[in-house]
């Protein structure tokens, strides 16, 4: 494994996908750093979430390449399963098992994919869920807890399965105001700590302090890439300027 | 060939309300599905093939067996019987919906006097079994004063519809209750706030959007009513199954008469079942 | 209603009957529902189009029909079935019918977000299958499930009209050799609703027992 901390993690190479008729994904090439986070803006209809879930394939897509850590990302069957362990995912609907406590629902991946013994699979649960904020919880069902701590209770499950990438899809967008905030510090905290992020989100202040880079899309395509500060201050294509000057 | 195949396999991503159980295939994926759709089209076909042919060794495909069903007076003996069950189905209909409503509005009311009775009937002939019912009003009706001296054939009918009367109203009773629980209660609330008294909030105001809500449900209901006249073999009513009988026991051939008049029934529920369906999925449609 | 409790043995092995039915035909129904349930959601569409062809065909038809049908057809068929048998069959194909249904709305009830999250997390389809999708499905069907059976031992009832000794037969056949119609017609009505209100209890506790708090 020598070198890999200077190979990329992540190469989408040439991407396309349709969607029937409707070309949704046009041309992506895109390279994500080791422990680089990546935040994904642009408006609705753009594809950034159809991106980023393109990238454990639970979009398919019809012509071009993604590989991740050096591997090709596989069609289907047990290699696909082996390489989403890999890649922790964090859904804007939260996505929580309804039927599983919130500790049960973090260990389930532990125990069932990497074969970890009940035990230390608890162990690191309640590790996780301690870090997260909401230790406390841990014994309740998704329901009784806010959309907050749904979302950090989702976050740990992801977490859980030491994933080399993390993707998060418009993880605030179904949250209240009031909690958009604690969601995101656990996130600024995993950016902070080296983690690779792939983040598809509309909050600008995180893609200010906490992105590497920004990734502007519209209408499919791969429109700007730049730091934060160069694509705030100084967007360098109509669109984006269109766009921010939409929202800021 | 390959538009064959993908008829074939048609794993279309799922309709709203659908859970996709297979993500979407992938090239092994769709080798497997169309090797499976292959082998289950062999066996379905092999199964169906097995069946003809045993019903063939005990002749029933033989034409005497069907020749009866080439005279006109047999169809229309059916045909007529049919037209029982229809009768029978759609008086029953009329008095348990409008019934069903009355119960369904009495329970919802404030007053008690109202409301106990229509609790204490519903709960009571829900559980009720329609034979039950049939049976007792056949055996009841001609003692009971201002009942009697009526013929055979119009006892059975009265019998019969009596019988489903009772029991469906309180089907659609409950159905339409749902359909009013399943209101904001906003509405009520608005209603009585502009100055409409109890019952007039009720029928002006909740009962028709109650019913619309609860449209989907009574068009199976009312199938399933439809589908019960055949109860009325067990009181003589001459409805469209025991004719299928009495055409069995008179040409011998009975799985054959059954067979005709349970295409028959087939398709008459199926346009109230396929009539409910579709609105229930306009419904789902609209509200979201 | 001394007389209810002279033949009361006979009454009550017709009651048998009718539970035999109703529990027996519950447990048929189901085996035959989920593999009709399991055909209707496969990706495999000659499966799809039986399952469809099979539902629509119980759903639509009178099960004292689908009770002639078993007892004229049977021996056309080449099967000897005695009277309960054949009523026994044709109750749980009946229900099997209705109940894949139930089962089907109980697993679509699942959102599509479960099993997109336990894909995400690495499990296999079969894992999905195992761990998330069905226990969920499982306990959402519970309550369209309950509803068959409360509406079961209410339908048995037709199996009389072959000679099925259940419990409307036996009171009536007793009603016509004591030539005392009324006792009977009052046992029976009382049998009916002591069981509905049982089952009616029933479901409605096991459907608080096992509902996933949404």
């Amino acid at each position: 494994m020598t070198d890999t901390a200077s190979s990329p993690l992540i190469v989408v190479d040439k991407l396309d996908k349709w969607f029937g008729d409707h070309h949704v994904l046009k041309d992506i090439n895109l390279v994500v750093a080791r422990g680089e986070v990546v935040v994904v803006i642009g408006p609705s209809g753009s594809g950034k979430s159809t991106l980023c879930r393109c990238i454990n394939r639970l979009e398919r897509f019809q012509k071009g390449s993604i590989t991740i850590d050096g591997a090709t990302l596989p069609e289907e069957g047990k290699e696909l399963a082996a390489l989403r362990a890999d890649v922790g995912m964090v859904f804007q609907s939260f996505n929580l098992f309804a039927h599983k406590t919130i500790v049960e629902n973090v260990m389930l991946g532990p125990v069932k994919v990497r074969g970890m013994d009940k035990a230390s699979a608890k162990v690191k649960a309640m590790g996780l869920l301690e870090r997260v904020g909401i230790g406390d919880k841990a014994n309740r069902h998704p329901a009784e807890l806010s959309g907050g701590q749904q979302q950090r209770a989702a976050i740990a499950r992801a977490l859980a399965m030491d994933p080399k990438v993390m993707l998060f899809d418009e993880p605030t967008s179904a949250l209240d105001p009031e909690m958009v905030n604690e969601v995101l510090d656990v996130m600024l905290e995993l950016a902070s700590q080296g983690m690779t992020m792939v983040v598809v989100t509309h909050e600008m202040g995180f893609a200010r302090s906490a992105a590497n880079r920004v990734v502007f899309m519209d209408d499919g395509r791969l429109v700007e890439i730049a730091t934060p500060n160069e694509f705030f201050d100084n967007p360098k294509s109509d669109r984006a300027r269109d766009f921010l000057s939409k929202i800021l | 060939m390959t538009s064959l195949s993908s008829w074939l396999l048609d794993v279309k991503p799922s309709k709203p309300g659908e859970l996709q159980i297979t993500e979407e295939l992938g090239p092994r994926g769709r080798r497997r599905a169309l090797i499976g759709t292959v082998a289950a089209t062999g066996l379905v076909l092999a199964a169906a093939l097995w069946i003809v042919r045993r019903f063939q060794a005990k002749g029933q495909f033989a034409p005497e067996l069907w020749r009866p069903f080439r005279q006109w007076a047999i169809w229309r003996f059916l045909l007529l019987g049919l037209g029982q069950t229809l009768k029978a189905a759609s008086v029953a209909l009329v008095f348990a919906l409008t019934l069903g409503i009355v119960l369904a509005m009495w329970r919802a009311s404030s007053p008690k006097r109202k409301r106990i009775p229509a609790t204490m009937f519903t709960e009571i002939f829900r559980a009720c079994a329609l034979v039950l019912l049939i049976k007792f009003s056949f055996f009841q009706l001609p003692k009971t004063p201002g009942f009697r001296g009526w013929t055979l054939g119009t006892y059975a009918f009265v019998a019969v519809v009596s019988g489903l009367t009772f029991y469906y109203s309180t089907v659609f009773a409950e159905v339409i209750r749902s359909g009013i629980r399943s209101l904001p209660k906003g509405q009520s609330e608005a209603a009585l706030a502009i100055g409409l008294t109890e019952t007039r909030a009720m029928r002006l105001v909740i009962l028709p959007q109650a019913l619309r809500r609860a449209l989907p449900n009574i068009f199976t209901q009312s199938a399933s009513l439809l589908k019960d006249t055949s109860l009325g073999v067990f009181v003589t009513y001459s409805e469209l199954l025991s004719r299928a009988k009495i055409v069995g026991e008179f040409s011998s051939n009975f799985l054959q008469s059954f067979v005709v008049a349970g295409f028959m029934y087939i398709v008459v529920v199926a346009i109230l079942t396929s009539t409910a369906n579709r609105l229930q999925i306009r419904q789902a449609r609209s509200s979201r | 209603m001394q007389i209810v409790l002279d033949n009361l043995p006979r009454l009550l092995r017709g009651l048998g009957v009718t539970l035999q039915l109703t529990i027996g035909g519950f447990l048929m129904g189901l085996l035959i529902g989920t593999v009709i349930a399991v055909f209707r959601v496969s990706p495999v569409k000659p499966l799809r189009i039986v399952g469809a062809a099979y539902v629509s065909t119980m759903v639509n038809s009178p099960l004292i029909f689908l009770v002639f049908l078993a007892y004229y057809g049977g021996p056309k068929l080449g099967a000897l079935l005695t009277n309960f048998q054949c009523a026994l069959v044709a109750v749980g194909l009946y229900l099997g019918g209705y109940m894949s249904e139930a089962l089907r709305s109980g697993f679509n009830a699942v959102s599509n977000g479960q099993a997109e999250a336990a894909r995400a997390i690495g499990l296999t389809f079969g894992q999905t299958l195992m761990h998330v999708i069905l226990p969920q499905a499982l306990r959402s069907s519970i309550g369209p499930l309950a509803v068959l059976l409360n509406a079961n031992y209410r339908n048995v009832a037709v199996a009389g009209i072959i000679g099925v000794a259940e419990v409307v037969k036996a009171g009536s056949d007793l009603a016509d050799e004591t030539a005392r119609q009324y006792p009977f017609f009052v046992f029976s009505f009382l049998v009916f609703m002591v069981l509905g209100f049982t089952t009616a209890a029933l479901a409605g506790w096991l459907d608080n027992r096992v509902a996933i708090k949404r």
